[in-house]
């Protein structure tokens, strides 16, 4: 399997009551196609902005980010744009917010990367895909929690993205639902032939990845690698004070 | 353009006595009025707005939205009027992420109409909002102002006759609060849209032509003094 999506020493900043705050500091990460990538941490430790970074919707301050063949923060805001509605699919929680039924919620950022008419029927197409077809003349906000996730996983897939993008959406879901969650994905993946970066804070969801990593104080830690790991004994997640106390980290990757 | 008639909603709560959410509200708002919403949490604003965007039924009164009952429609023709009739302007993080702010602004037109029509009408809104040199700036690059912009422009591209906005300066700077206020009234009254205001922000009283308020789901008198509470006089309660 050929990378698909590489982070190359990837550093951002914010600013914040005119401090700097460092949230990513020199990170590499490479997605292959077929391939479920996790990025684990706790609130604010700078996942969603990671993802960003690798799906091209925020640019780096130093660092590359290539997506098939393409350094993502040289292209232009329309080039970037057409990748988001098309090769690159970012998905997450929220819902449009404006009370739109959930088949125009899903075709509407398809617009990104296509022409007109044909989004709506991709979108149904993606839900009754993810098992919720009757879903699709709905509003967004009357979803339960769990169609939420499936519709938001529709809304991945749709127009069947190289690379999916996914910010905290599959976590929380219980054993079960976990378990059934990272089935439909495996499918989808195997399917589309796509690779899934996703944000998980969610130990159990995190075993749906083919390799996990774990992101603490900007750093990323190699915490597990290859599918075959189904025992959480054998994740070894960092000790986030270890490197304070200069005892290094447990974790498999370091 | 919008009157609500002694409008009823009551939740059951497990087997108590069912809470009143909406009780007997009575309002006009003309077309070009631009009328302010008080409440604290509560207080029945989130249930009014929706029985208002036809998501919601009342047990009994009626919404009438340009003389058309809204409580009377099916629910494909409450679907019809939010997506052609209603502008919601929503919270600025709920915009597309990577999206330009013209594709941004457009959206909701795209739905309604198609690609060509749309572009000229929703590049002078954004003009007018002072986002000229923003348009292709991704959601992103923009600061919360100028996303909340950018959301005052998807909703009034439509035309809208009646504009909901729910907390519109909640993200916002007191200085960006000012600006987009200022901008959002001056556009109802040119596009002759009705628009009702819910919010907490004590500035948004200065830019609207009438203010009520709402307490435990009834509508009063506006009383900003009631809003206040001055320094140290409830040390006395503790």
């Amino acid at each position: 399997m050929g990378e698909l999506l590489s982070l190359r020493g990837v550093s951002k900043s914010f600013v914040r009551g005119g401090r700097s705050l460092p949230v990513l500091e020199d990170v590499s990460l490479e997605v292959a196609a077929g391939e479920i990538v996790a990025v684990e941490g706790s609130r604010y430790s700078g996942k969603t902005t990671l993802l960003r970074v690798a799906a091209g919707i925020v640019s780096p301050d130093r660092g590359e980010v290539w997506f098939g063949g393409h350094e993502l923060t040289g292209l232009s805001n329309v080039r970037r744009e057409r990748l988001l509605g098309s090769e690159i699919r970012w998905t997450d929680r929220e819902g449009p917010g404006t009370k739109l039924k959930v088949r125009d919620a899903i075709a509407l950022p398809l617009r990104l990367g296509r022409g007109r008419r044909k989004t709506k029927v991709i979108a149904e197409e993606a839900l009754a895909r993810v098992g919720v077809a009757d879903c699709a003349g709905q509003r967004w906000e009357d979803l339960s929690y769990y169609e939420g996730v499936l519709a938001g996983l529709a809304r991945g897939i749709g127009g069947r993205p190289r690379l999916l993008v996914i910010d905290d959406l599959l976590d929380a879901l219980g054993l079960r639902r976990t378990l059934d969650v990272g089935d439909l994905l495996r499918s989808l993946v195997g399917e589309l032939g796509c690779g899934v970066l996703m944000s998980v804070s969610d130990l159990g969801t995190a075993l749906l990845a083919d390799r996990v990593w774990s992101l603490r104080r900007g750093a990323l830690t190699l915490v597990s690698d290859q599918a075959a790991v189904t025992d959480a004994e054998i994740i070894d997640f960092p000790d986030p004070d270890a490197a304070r106390r200069g005892v290094g980290s447990r974790g498999v990757g370091s | 353009m919008l009157e609500l008639r002694d409008l009823v909603k009551r939740y059951q709560v497990g087997s108590g006595e069912p809470i009143l959410a909406v009780d007997g509200v009575s309002m006009k708002v003309a077309a070009g009025e631009f009328v302010a919403l008080y409440g604290p949490s509560g207080s029945g604003k989130t249930t009014l707005l929706q029985l208002i965007d036809g998501t919601l039924r009342p047990d009994s009164g009626t919404v009438l939205v340009a003389g058309a009952d809204i409580c009377e429609m099916s629910r494909g023709e409450a679907d019809d009027y939010r997506l052609r009739q209603l502008g919601i302007i929503g919270q600025p993080h709920n915009l597309i992420p990577g999206a330009r702010a013209i594709v941004s602004a457009s959206l909701k037109l795209l739905l309604t109409h198609g690609r060509k029509q749309g572009t000229p009408v929703v590049e002078g809104l954004l003009r007018e909002l002072g986002l000229g040199d923003r348009m292709q700036h991704r959601t992103e690059e923009l600061s919360m102002g100028e996303r909340q912009r950018v959301l005052i422009a998807m909703a009034l591209a439509i035309g809208p006759k009646l504009v909901l906005a729910d907390e519109p300066t909640g993200s916002l700077d007191s200085h960006s609060s000012r600006e987009v206020l200022g901008l959002l009234r001056r556009l109802c009254v040119k596009q002759g849209a009705a628009m009702l205001l819910v919010t907490h922000d004590p500035l948004v009283a200065g830019f609207a032509d009438r203010v009520h308020q709402l307490c435990d789901g009834r509508l009063e008198e506006y009383r900003p003094d009631l809003l206040l509470v001055a320094p140290g006089s409830l040390r006395e309660e503790l």
